[in-house]
């Protein structure tokens, strides 16, 4: 977890940089800093994003994250690649149960309704399926790690 | 709609939550050995948690469904399948008319159960449908099932067709279909510590010897095959009590864990007496009692012991996850 001060020097030298938008993870942490050009005048924005482990999160800046989410997934219509958007929050876990095999890892070849992972809500574990077939490239969320709506899981890549 | 049974399997027989206010007439309470997974089978097709379903212990039954039927698993895996086909546990599942429902290989735990939606249409005996084996009373003819009995079941709850037409949808002209989330018994049940059942002492634990007092939470214990609903005989090395004594019989619950002569501990269950006279070495925490329940002959146990402070503890977390779980099934309901 980065203290008040570390927040305020990231802003400060973000700030001072040509850098537009910084993204960091680390230990259940996400930190996203952005410079968004108003009217002419930048300020920043900053969101923390947490694991349920150690919650704790800036409601406002949750908001704002949520938007952006949706504005990515709407513009992910990328020909070649798709992306698994969370249809619910919940928790994310890559297999059924931890002594299992994951449902997928990155290089597995899906097919359209493959179980992908289960999202975990109110006790409920739903499978999340792909609407598509494909390679898995990419994925973007960890066990355990609480999924917003909306919020990208995994790349596929296109392989046809 | 009914259900027709091919075959019985090794005990199948109507469980509920038991019947309870008979104990002072010596009406035992039977009902269903591990209660959480007949909550969660009943929760899934929407019914009230407390209705009566099929309790399927270690050979499972075959049974033919006479008309669309919309059910839920729970319990052991003991390997269910439609029409040949495996069925996942912990779901919400539709069955085609004329399918049958039978069972396998018994691979975790010894008693599954099988919930209908509506429930099964039989009359309750002293407030409960539940049967109690040895008086012959409550369930299906006071008995359990046989080859050729039909099961009526009634008329599934309003609040349950939307998810089963969805499921009769998605089934087709497949013999069945199941729905694309599930229950992790696991986020109720502590099945990562299954084979270490937690107790607390019983009221004469201080009538054992200090090495047996020991040897209790010590030694491993194995489930002997002389071992039923009643409940389950245990073997270790025999415990020894200070001296013989005897008691005046007195009340014992779901769990007691009492000790005759022979130093061989037996552990009380779903059709316990209603009383015993043998001294209480321990009591197992209600939280604990669906471990009890999937342990199966042969398999061992030990005991760990935890306080009276604690146990109500776990046991009110238990029950705080399952009103968690029957909300996030109304929620689940309302967006279907």
């Amino acid at each position: 977890m980065l203290t008040l001060n570390q927040m305020k020097d990231l802003i400060k030298t973000v700030d001072q940089s040509s850098v537009d938008r910084f993204k960091f993870e680390a230990e259940g942490m996400k930190v996203l800093v952005e410079k968004i050009a108003a009217s002419g005048q930048s300020s920043e924005r900053i969101q923390v994003g947490e694991t349920p482990e150690n919650q704790e999160s800036i409601s406002a800046a949750a908001a704002v994250q949520k938007e952006k989410v949706d504005k990515e997934a709407s513009s992910s219509t990328d020909k070649e690649q798709h992306r698994v958007l969370a249809p619910m929050v919940g928790t994310y876990y890559s297999r059924s149960n931890p002594d299992a095999e994951p449902f997928v890892q990155v290089g597995t070849k899906v097919e359209e309704n493959q179980v992908l992972c289960v999202l975990e809500a109110m006790k409920l574990f739903n499978e999340i399926h792909s609407e598509v077939s494909g390679e898995i490239v990419e994925i973007l969320a960890e066990d355990g790690q609480l999924i917003e709506y909306g919020q990208p899981i995994f790349v596929i890549k296109n392989v046809d | 709609m009914s259900i027709k049974v091919e075959r019985p399997g090794l005990l199948t027989s109507l469980q509920d939550l038991g019947r309870y206010g008979f104990q002072k007439y010596g009406v035992i309470v039977s009902g269903a050995m591990d209660a959480v997974s007949l909550r969660i089978a009943n929760l899934l097709v929407g019914n009230q948690e407390g209705e009566a379903a099929l309790e399927i212990t270690l050979v499972g039954p075959s049974l033919t469904v006479k008309e669309d039927l919309f059910i839920a698993i729970t319990g052991g895996d003991l390997s269910p399948q439609i029409d040949g086909e495996p069925v996942p546990l912990w779901r919400p599942v539709y069955v085609r008319k004329g399918s049958i429902l039978s069972f396998g290989a018994c691979r975790t735990g010894s008693r599954a159960y099988v919930a209908v939606s509506g429930g099964f249409a039989v009359e309750e005996v002293m407030n409960s449908k539940s049967t109690y084996l040895r008086g012959g009373i409550g369930g299906f003819k006071g008995r359990a099932l046989k080859a050729g009995d039909i099961i009526q079941c009634n008329k599934m709850p309003k609040k349950s067709e939307d998810l089963f037409i969805k499921l009769k949808n998605k089934g087709g002209f497949h013999p069945f279909a199941a729905a694309d989330w599930y229950v992790n018994p696991a986020s109720v049940v502590n099945i990562k510590n299954k084979t270490e059942i937690r107790v607390i002492r019983g009221g004469e634990f201080d009538h054992f010897t200090p090495a047996s007092q020991k040897q209790f939470f010590e030694q491993e214990f194995k489930i002997t095959p002389n071992s039923d609903r009643m409940g389950y005989r245990i073997e270790g090395r025999a415990l020894k009590a200070e001296e013989s004594f005897e008691l005046i019989s007195e009340a014992v619950s779901h769990g007691t864990i009492q000790v005759p002569k022979d130093g061989n501990p037996i552990i009380l269950l779903a059709d316990r007496q209603t009383t015993g006279g043998y001294p209480k070495i321990a009591q197992v925490i209600t939280a604990d009692l669906p471990l009890i329940a999937q342990l199966k002959p042969g398999e061992k146990t030990r005991f760990k012991e935890i306080t009276l402070e604690e146990a109500e503890q776990l046991y009110l977390e238990q029950e705080q996850k399952m009103q968690q779980l029957k909300m996030g099934l109304q929620l689940k309901k309302h967006k279907e």
